[in-house]
């Protein structure tokens, strides 16, 4: 059976294919389309007139460079608390280890709207609203569980033993982690620091809580152009592919090169 | 960072602040916000129900989808393309972006769907299908995400069953339904109800594609959350909403990790 392609085949791959794609073909085309008039099924003409268009606004080019630097220091600062966590709990699997991570874990399963109202009178009690750093804290919260998953899991594969006889040959704590567990981790530390990108770079509710109007990231932005009574769908087309192709570039690369396979949420 | 959110939302239902609280002022604690969310006259039980029942809908016809288009892949022996996964990383807003330009009235599945109703005679105006009362926008941007995440949770699983077991029925003259009927799903059914709980969780739980391709009324009640605090800055209601919300999570979200890892130990077994 194996191989075979018969008529059925591909009549169900074309329409799982068609499914999944045609949103995408879609965004391309509004993205690209100069002329669209309204009675016809495709653009007149297509150009990069919307592309210079956002990357020539203030408010847009502003949350591309919010989104790209949001999501790098989220990513540095998921690792600096997970990889040091993960290793604790990677390497000790007891009994509190063990309970720390299921509560962590418990985080993935709340809703982050709920989060973000919970977090609300917080920031506005500390005059935190509209502020860019404390949004980074913000994005943390999902992107913890996350990360520390795959440090974890990236840690407990390491044979103890490794450690031991590092240690036994007069090598320090700091040295054992260097020279044994980062060459053996960075794999996992990796995919961990790209789920942080990743979750920051499409973080949209916690965002728009709590950093909105003043801080307003890509997907911010997408919405004030798609979820008001004006649609404005070929800028959003715009941005949108200035979110999603670095993504699946990312995606692809971890997949062929890391051998990991991604998957984002972002509220 | 996530304790005193949640503390906050709890405490908050009750018409209590943690401020307040930790400053020594009076607090008067109130069930007026309870009383309020099941009161059939307000919106709140209603947009519950819309709720439930638009995030079950997608839920089932992702599962049930996914499972099936699954079982093609392992059977056929073949492997998913990471091309196919695409809607994994496509953030929420974008997604639900996407599938408004194929579902107002001028898309191209709008304009497909409403001609073959009306060629059909099966209605005699165009239905709106997006930021429509029926919740059709929000299917169809939920099942485009949830979909691929029922596939790659299932194809995992199906493909670690040993084809022995699948030619062994076939060679005692099981049809390819009855493979998947008693050997499949049997050994899979921890696997399913794992990945029902955390797809249903996930539609549940999820705001931009809702707030995107949802219509003014009903709304699901994560928009009305939303718009409480915004908008008419109802922090009692949405406290309470978030309440029934977490009890919702943590019921699916404990399904999840308990199957999850009943099939964890019985794979390691």
């Amino acid at each position: 059976m194996k191989g075979e392609v018969k008529i059925w085949d591909i009549i169900i791959i074309g329409i799982v294919v068609s499914y999944i794609f045609l949103p995408m073909v879609v965004l391309f085309e509004y993205a690209f389309a100069e002329i669209w008039y309204a009675y016809r099924l495709f653009p007149s003409k297509l150009g990069l007139r919307w592309f210079a268009w956002v990357l020539r606004h203030y408010d847009t080019r502003m949350a591309f460079i919010y989104s790209y630097t949001l999501a790098p220091l989220t990513m540095l600062a998921t690792l600096a608390l997970c990889v040091p966590a993960g290793y604790v709990l990677g390497t000790r699997r007891s009994k509190l280890s063990l309970i720390t991570e299921n509560l962590v874990n418990m985080n993935m399963a709340l809703p982050v709207i709920v989060i973000g109202i919970g977090l609300l009178p917080f920031y506005v009690h500390l005059g935190l609203l509209n502020n860019y750093w404390a949004l980074i804290p913000a994005h943390m919260i999902g992107a913890i569980p996350y990360t520390l998953r795959c440090v974890v899991a990236a840690f407990a594969q390491v044979p103890k033993d490794l450690e031991e006889i590092a240690r036994v040959l007069g090598a320090g704590r700091l040295q054992a982690i260097r020279k044994v567990y980062i060459p053996l981790t960075w794999r996992g530390i990796l995919a961990g620091g790209i789920f942080a990108f990743s979750w920051s770079l499409n973080e949209f509710i916690l965002t728009l809580l709590l950093g909105f109007p003043g801080v307003k990231t890509l997907p911010v932005a997408i919405y004030e152009y798609v979820g008001g009574y004006y649609l404005t769908p070929q800028p959003a087309a715009a941005l949108s592919l200035l979110i999603v192709l670095p993504s699946i570039i990312i995606a692809l690369f971890l997949e062929k090169y890391v051998q990991i396979s991604l998957g984002m949420e972002g509220g | 960072m996530v304790f005193l959110p949640i503390v906050n939302v709890i405490l908050g239902s009750f018409g209590l602040s943690i401020f307040k609280i930790l400053s020594g002022s009076s607090c008067k604690v109130t069930l007026e916000g309870y009383l309020k969310f099941i009161n059939p006259s307000e919106p709140y039980l209603q947009s519950l129900f819309f709720t439930i029942y638009i995030s079950l809908l997608a839920t089932i016809i992702s599962v049930i989808t996914g499972y099936f288009f699954s079982v093609y892949l392992v059977i056929k022996g073949w492997r998913i393309s990471t091309l196919l996964t695409i809607p994994l990383f496509t953030p929420y807003v974008v997604g639900a972006f996407m599938w408004w330009t194929l579902l107002f009235p001028r898309g191209y599945v709008s304009l497909v769907i409403n001609g073959i109703l009306r060629s059909l005679g099966l209605i005699k105006y165009p239905i709106p299908m997006v930021n429509d009362p029926y919740g059709i926008g929000i299917l169809f941007g939920e099942v485009w995400i949830r979909f691929v995440i029922a596939v790659m949770m299932f194809y995992s699983p199906l493909q670690l069953i040993s084809r022995d077991l699948t030619d062994a029925a076939r060679s005692l003259g099981a049809s390819t339904w009855q493979v998947i009927r008693r050997v499949y799903i049997p050994l899979t059914k921890y696997s399913i109800i794992a990945t029902t709980a955390i797809i249903l969780l996930a539609t549940m739980a999820g705001v931009s594609i809702p707030l995107v391709l949802g219509g003014s009324w009903p709304q699901f009640l994560n928009v009305m959350i939303y718009l409480d605090v915004t908008e008419t800055f109802n922090y009692l209601s949405a406290y309470v909403s978030g309440v029934f919300y977490l009890i919702t999570c943590a019921i699916l979200g404990y399904l999840f990790f308990r199957f999850t890892m009943k099939r964890v130990v019985i794979q390691a077994r």
